[in-house]
């Protein structure tokens, strides 16, 4: 009676706990991470120039570019909360402010790598002749302090600084937008999650 | 009040020597149903919910009338999901819906004393001291983070044991006891909560 009464009491406990992820929706699952140069004045940026297509990172490598329906969505998103900001949008050779680059990052490994990894291979996805700036490196000041572990896609969104790459001799990252979770290649919610991205980062502005 | 104090006296005293020693070299075990309230930062910071998924389980050898010791393992669940917000971390900021998940399995050595051992409603006070295996994890969105180990655990408490019968060493049982479980993570300074308690004792020889 006493076995009994202790492998009953076990599976009920096994049973009792509530599961986290149980009913979470995909909007529920997501995050949205932002980091920023805070020794940066984004009001002296006025111009900026966005990539024509999103890179897909796999493992540290460029796999390809795209343009999906999703890829066109998101870079549409960018440019409606850019503009909002104040922001006005110029061609890549017309020596804008800011570059935006898009790229979805994946991990086929079932281990963890750590995000700066991605920033180290940057020059692979992101050839600084793209941005008229060739010979240069790209440079991510808060790299060091973000380290996430991604097991499947993510979407990151990088900010740089084309202003002063001649006089910093480098390509300077000032802001980076970071989305994980499910479902997040979705056209039909590619403007909400900029969105997001965009609602906590009200440094981001040019009110001149 | 005063003629609920009486028939309380009443009940209490109706039983005293009657039936005798029913404890006395007697193994018992007493499952109960147990709902839990975090108190302190354990409610301000991690999980304000109450838990009401919980039990508890003993075993306890009568080695007086009076005086039962032996073991007890219990378990709680608690769980807090809190709506999408903005959270500072160093050199930027993270939205997130912020999920806790807590599992407590207490195991102590525990002693139970019987304040009377013949009454119809039998009072008794207890504690309960050892390990504590602790399962935190903090969710972000879907992605979590946690610690787990073994902590110490202490559980003082009060209850009643009401019989079935006369003689018998079956009886309903239930009480209150406050759970002292230091714990550290993160924001978490300790999982300290109180409970309340139901079930059944019942012998095993």
């Amino acid at each position: 009676m006493a076995l009994t009464a202790g492998v009953v009491c076990i599976g009920l406990l096994g049973s009792c706990t509530k599961d986290p992820l149980k009913n979470m929706t995909n909007e529920e699952s997501r995050i949205y991470i932002t980091n920023y140069d805070s020794t940066v004045n984004f009001e002296a940026f006025k111009t900026y120039s966005i990539s024509d297509s999103v890179a897909v990172v796999s493992n540290g490598s460029l796999r390809e570019k795209t343009l999906t329906e999703t890829d066109a969505a998101f870079l549409q998103a960018i440019k409606d909360n850019m503009q909002q900001r104040g922001y006005e949008l110029v061609g890549k050779d017309d020596h804008p402010d800011l570059g935006i680059n898009i790229s979805s990052v994946f991990n086929g490994q079932t281990g963890v790598i750590s995000y700066p990894s991605y920033w180290g291979y940057y020059n692979r996805y992101w050839d600084p002749y793209y941005w008229g700036y060739g010979g240069y490196d790209y440079y991510f000041p808060y790299t060091s302090y973000a380290i996430y572990q991604i097991r499947e896609g993510a979407l990151s969104i990088d900010m740089v600084d084309l202003k002063d790459a001649n006089s910093n001799k480098k390509i300077e990252g000032v802001w980076n937008g970071l989305i994980r979770g499910e479902a997040i290649f979705n056209a039909s919610t590619a403007a909400s999650q900029v969105k997001a991205l965009f609602d906590q980062s009200p440094y981001i502005k040019n009110n001149q | 009040m005063k003629s609920f104090k009486i028939f309380l006296i009443a009940v209490l005293c109706t039983g005293l020597g009657s039936p005798l020693f029913a404890q006395q070299q007697k193994l018992t075990m007493n499952i109960n149903y147990a709902v839990n309230t975090p108190v302190g930062n354990f409610k301000s910071d991690i999980v304000d919910k109450t838990s009401f998924r919980g039990w508890n389980v003993n075993i306890l050898y009568g080695v007086t009338d009076r005086l039962s010791l032996g073991l007890e393992a219990g378990f709680a669940d608690y769980h807090q999901k809190y709506p999408r917000q903005i959270y500072d971390i160093k050199n930027g900021n993270i939205s997130a819906v912020l999920t806790n998940s807590i599992q407590t399995i207490p195991v102590m050595v525990k002693g139970r004393y019987n304040l009377v051992p013949s009454g119809i409603v039998q009072p008794y006070i207890g504690v309960g001291a050892g390990g504590n295996f602790v399962s935190y994890n903090q969710y972000l969105g879907e992605f979590a983070s946690g610690k787990s180990g073994i902590y110490f655990a202490a559980s003082p408490e009060a209850g009643i044991m009401i019989p079935f019968s006369r003689h018998g060493a079956s009886a309903f049982t239930a009480g209150a006891k406050y759970n002292f479980m230091p714990f550290a993570y993160g924001d978490a300074k300790d999982l300290n909560n109180w409970g309340v308690y139901a079930g059944i004792k019942f012998p095993l020889k």
